[in-house]
């Protein structure tokens, strides 16, 4: 919009006609409350800024590396932290803490791919649960069916199929967490469906595809949030595990499930080797947890119209 | 009929304040209240919501919610001061010398007790007896709140009883500890109007029987007007006007007492706009200055903008209204809605008529 | 002619034992500008009726027609566009209105829906005049339902109603959720209102002392039956059949010098435990005769009267009967 074209801004006293920009306003106002409330709340803002930090990390990792984290030092195994190696070296002389920063670009991305891949569930579990009926059966069943096998055990046979990599690691997490995002999204949108708000949009004419867009999904966002943060935290745990048992990101690239898992096969006597990244992974497992629980007050608050 | 001077107080609320926490400091939700109930008699407490009326209600009981607490005051139930009472002795206090009945007796009552053993609990809280002695005890009493086949009903589960049998027996929950008093919040409110009828008939009869002394918290002007020998106008947190139900409805001194009489719209017929009041109920952290109820009252004037009005003693009503001694109330109201209906209306001689025949009415009820 | 006509209409819940027949055959007609109250008391059926007329709820059997059209027949699609003209009201606003959404988006939805208004700004424009002719200010556009009260929702759902300018309206009990106070200002607007436009409305309420002041006409419901039907003021003043003369005689009065609501009460009999297959008031009935326990009564308008009141009851059937002979 070119500067000639702005109408006139109306006088307020009878400003009949909303400025143009209103709808936009609306929109924005909707999500703004949410936000500002996640960032007044202290432990979520904590968990920002430690998820920030970690994804900075992520991208700038080679500038942050002090020494190569695939080079052996074989001279300097299982060394303590020093001036040269400040969180030591591991079975292979190689330097912690390059590996842990070297390996916070494919934790974080099997994680969120991981998640993404899980969320196909989402759509599939609103349609489930809004329209109820025989869509609601068939995918409950397929649902429940894959709940029903043990999700350690589901990886292992997908990893076992497709063979080890990071990718697959992804896949595999994702595929199990498909039934549970679908769960939530289900009982959201079924919850939602019963309201009276639905009924009172249905009376005022609006059809399937209106009523699940601007009703259904906006109404159902903030559990499904909680569920999608908590459930990176999951895979990253998850991702870990898989890594302990042999069945994570193949070597050479550093995972931080990856390096606790060497630390325990190499020096399981020792406690040091493995708190490094046991301490990252947990940090980044609460990070998650922590602001999926925040956004679950955030929203609860918002609903109810508290400050 | 009023008896209100004569016999002496059985419980009596004085200066009572409460308030709740807040995220900016406490937030006062009522302030200086004084109520007195006598035995034999019924006090009817009418406000909206967010008047403070349950709360008061919930006060007398040491039953508030954990964010809300008494700020001052004092109820007096035969010389004690409940609120500095203990809480273990309070307990006793609480289902014994005061009975409760609330809004929603369904929610009230445990869905997997019998009704009987809820009632004979209660019982056996309050009263030294055996087992079978409060089962029998309990049976009595669903038989004295007119449950019929009280022995058969006794032992069955609240959800086969409808709305109307499950608040006869919170009634008789209420009455199992012989108390002295009972306080009703809305005990009509969610029941149909031919079962509220037979339910108030029913308080009524027990309280002649038992000379209770009742607190009838209620929104319904019609249900006081029906039932209440005295009657305390709660809005915004304070006591607008209390005094004898017959004073208070026929002559009310304060504005908002005359419009709640005539918000019931039975008087009106099709064609005719009802007596609105204008404006909204403020919340709690939006109370107005000055007398609370000025921005919706059609006689404020600066003086009622700028000071919070005292309580005048008028006869046997006590008034919380800056102007009520100039008796302007009756005319002024009915100019209220003049104006109002000058405003909105196009039918004004309808209604000039149907005020003026208000106007006799109201001058009847002065004499 | 009629706008809305609902012809023996039928609707159960439930299955086997726990079978309940909500509505029993019931017929009504409202003209255009008219309002017809629907009373009853909690399960008498009064809502399902109101959700039946806008196929919110689909009946047993039955027609409805409104503006001609066979509403029970119509294809989802048809019946999506058929809605711009029946609109409804809800007795919990902070439950109709969709928390998600601020004022002025829930208002032109439903222009939005139905295609009024050449873009969404035109759509935001209207809204503004629905929120202003309902006596709210342009500012409440921007707001959330949860910064309202619930008698300034309740216009909120008005304007929304009013959107797509419908010729036919179902009040469900609009202020019983509502403080006295409020409750006078909310009928009156909605009175102005199906003034103005003509409205057809279908006031669903359990109080009859609403009734004098918002209807013409006035049809009283007892367990999925209409035992009376006729003009308002008729009805109130003389009420026929005895379930109208027992509600009416339950309604608290406002003088404290004229106390009989008590009394009233004390005079009502005990309900009989008896199971009736005619009548659904034979067991509450004081005038209770043997064939009503058997036969179900139909609907008759007293020829000798000057009223159209429908009366259906057994007992003033054998009155009228003895007055013609």
């Amino acid at each position: 919009m070119t500067a000639d074209t702005v109408t006139e801004p109306a006088p307020p006293a009878v400003s009949r006609t909303p400025p143009p920009p209103l709808r936009r306003r609306l929109a924005r106002l909707r999500h703004s409350r949410v936000v500002r409330r996640l960032l007044t709340d202290r432990p979520a803002l904590v968990a920002l800024v430690l998820l920030a930090l970690i994804s900075l990390v992520a991208v700038f990792h080679s500038l942050l590396e002090p020494h190569d984290p695939l080079r052996q030092e074989l001279s300097h195994i299982n060394a303590g932290p020093g001036s040269e190696h400040l969180l030591g070296t591991d079975y292979l002389g190689r330097d912690v803490l390059s590996r842990l920063i070297e390996g916070t670009a494919p934790t974080l991305w099997t994680a969120v791919l991981g998640t993404l891949i899980g969320m196909i569930g989402i759509p599939l579990g609103l349609l489930g649960g809004y329209l109820r009926g025989v869509v609601d059966g068939v995918l409950g069943q397929v649902s429940d069916g894959l709940l029903s096998i043990p999700p350690l055990l589901f990886a292992f046979g997908i990893i076992g199929f497709m063979g080890r990599s990071s990718l697959n690691t992804a896949l595999a997490v994702g595929i199990v967490l498909i039934p549970r995002f679908y769960r939530v999204a289900q009982t959201a949108a079924r919850s939602v469906a019963e309201e009276l708000y639905m009924e009172a949009a249905r009376a005022s004419g609006c059809g399937p595809g209106r009523l699940l867009v601007r009703h259904v999904v906006p109404n159902a966002l903030g559990p499904l949030l909680v569920q999608t943060s908590q459930a990176i935290g999951v895979v990253v745990s998850v991702q870990a595990g898989l890594s302990v048992l042999g069945l994570g990101t193949p070597p050479p690239t550093p995972t931080w499930g990856g390096m606790l898992s060497d630390a325990f096969d190499n020096n399981a006597d020792q406690i040091f080797p493995m708190l490094p990244s046991a301490v990252l992974i947990v940090v980044l497992i609460l990070c998650f947890f922590t602001l999926g629980d925040s956004i679950r007050d955030a929203y609860g608050r918002a609903e109810r119209g508290k400050k | 009929m009023s008896t209100t001077e004569q016999t002496a107080p059985l419980l009596e609320v004085r200066g009572l304040s409460i308030e709740a926490k807040g995220p900016d400091g406490p937030l006062v939700l009522t302030e200086g209240t004084d109520l007195t109930i006598r035995p034999g008699q019924t006090l009817g407490l009418v406000g909206e919501s967010g008047s403070g009326k349950s709360m008061t209600g919930l006060a007398m009981l040491g039953v508030l919610p954990p964010s809300v607490r008494v700020r001052a005051g004092q109820v007096l139930l035969g010389g004690t001061d409940l609120i500095a009472l203990p809480e273990k002795e309070l307990r006793a206090v609480r289902g014994g010398r005061i009975g409760m009945v609330f809004q929603e007796p369904r929610r009230s009552l445990d869905p997997s007790f019998t009704v009987g053993d809820q009632v004979a609990e209660t019982i056996r809280a309050h009263r030294e007896v055996s087992r079978k002695q409060a089962r029998n005890l309990a049976v009595e009493l669903l038989d004295r709140v007119r449950i019929p086949d009280p022995g058969t009903r006794a032992g069955q589960y609240p959800h086969q009883f409808s709305g109307g049998m499950c608040q006869r027996v919170m009634l008789a929950v209420a009455l199992a500890g012989e108390p002295e008093v009972l306080i009703a919040d809305e005990p009509t409110t969610a029941l149909d109007v031919t079962v509220q009828a037979a339910m108030l008939r029913l308080i009524k009869d027990l309280q002649e029987e038992l000379n209770l002394g009742v607190l009838l918290i209620t929104h319904d002007m019609g249900v006081v007007a029906e039932v209440c020998d005295d009657v305390a106008v709660m809005y915004a947190g304070q006591v607008a006007e209390v005094g004898p139900v017959r004073d208070v409805l026929s002559a009310p001194r304060h504005p908002y007492s005359a419009a709640l009489r005539d918000a019931t719209p039975d008087e009106c017929r099709r064609g005719e706009l009802l007596q609105a009041i204008p404006g909204q109920i403020p919340p709690p952290s939006a109370w107005p200055s000055g007398c609370r109820f000025h921005p919706r009252c059609s006689l404020a004037v600066d003086a009622c903008r700028e000071a919070a009005p005292d309580v005048l003693q008028l006869g046997r009503t006590r008034v919380r209204c800056a102007r009520a001694t100039e008796n302007l109330t009756e005319n002024s109201a009915n100019n209220s809605t003049n104006n109002l209906t000058e405003n909105s209306t196009n039918d004004s001689t309808e209604n000039s008529t149907n005020n003026s025949a208000k106007n006799e009415g109201a001058g009847h009820g002065a004499r | 002619m009629a706008l809305v006509e609902l012809d023996r209409i039928t609707k159960a819940f439930g299955r086997g034992r726990r079978r309940v027949q909500a509505l029993r055959g019931i017929s009504l007609t409202i003209a255009r500008g008219e309002t017809l109250a629907l009373v009853g008391e909690s399960g008498s059926g009064k809502s399902t009726l109101g959700r039946i007329a806008l196929r919110l709820v689909e009946a047993d059997e039955g027609t409805v027609r409104i503006l001609d059209r066979p509403v029970r027949e119509l294809s989802a699609k048809e019946l999506r566009s058929a809605r711009r003209d029946m609109q409804m009201i809800f007795q919990d606003p902070f439950g109709s209105l969709d928390p998600r959404m601020v004022i002025g988006e829930l208002v032109a939805e439903p222009m939005t829906v139905h295609g009024i208004g050449a873009d969404h700004d035109e759509r935001l424009a209207r809204a503004v005049e629905l929120l202003e002719r309902v006596g709210l200010d342009a500012s409440a556009m921007e707001r959330f339902p949860y910064e309202f009260s619930g008698g300034q929702l309740q216009r909120v759902a008005i304007a929304r109603a009013l959107a797509t300018d419908p010729k036919f309206l179902v009040c469900d009990e609009p202020v019983a959720a509502l403080d006295v106070s409020v409750r006078a200002q909310v009928l009156n607007l909605l009175t102005e209102v199906q003034r103005e436009r003509g409205l057809a409305c279908l006031f669903i309420t359990h109080d009859l002392s609403l009734v004098r002041a918002v209807a013409d006409r006035v049809a009283v419901i007892h367990h999925g039956a209409i035992v009376e039907c006729g003009p308002a003021e008729e009805v109130y003043e003389h009420p026929r059949h005895p379930y109208t003369q027992a509600l009416l005689s339950a309604v608290p009065g406002r003088d404290p010098d004229r106390r009989s609501l008590l009394a009233r009460a004390a005079e009502q009999p005990a309900p009989q435990t008896r199971e009736s297959t005619g009548c659904t008031f034979a067991n509450r009935c004081p005038l209770v005769m043997e064939r009503c326990w058997t036969d179900v009564p139909t609907p008759h308008v007293d020829a000798a009267a000057s009223h159209e009141v429908e009366v259906a009851c057994h007992h003033l059937d054998v009155h009228r009967q003895q007055a013609l002979q």
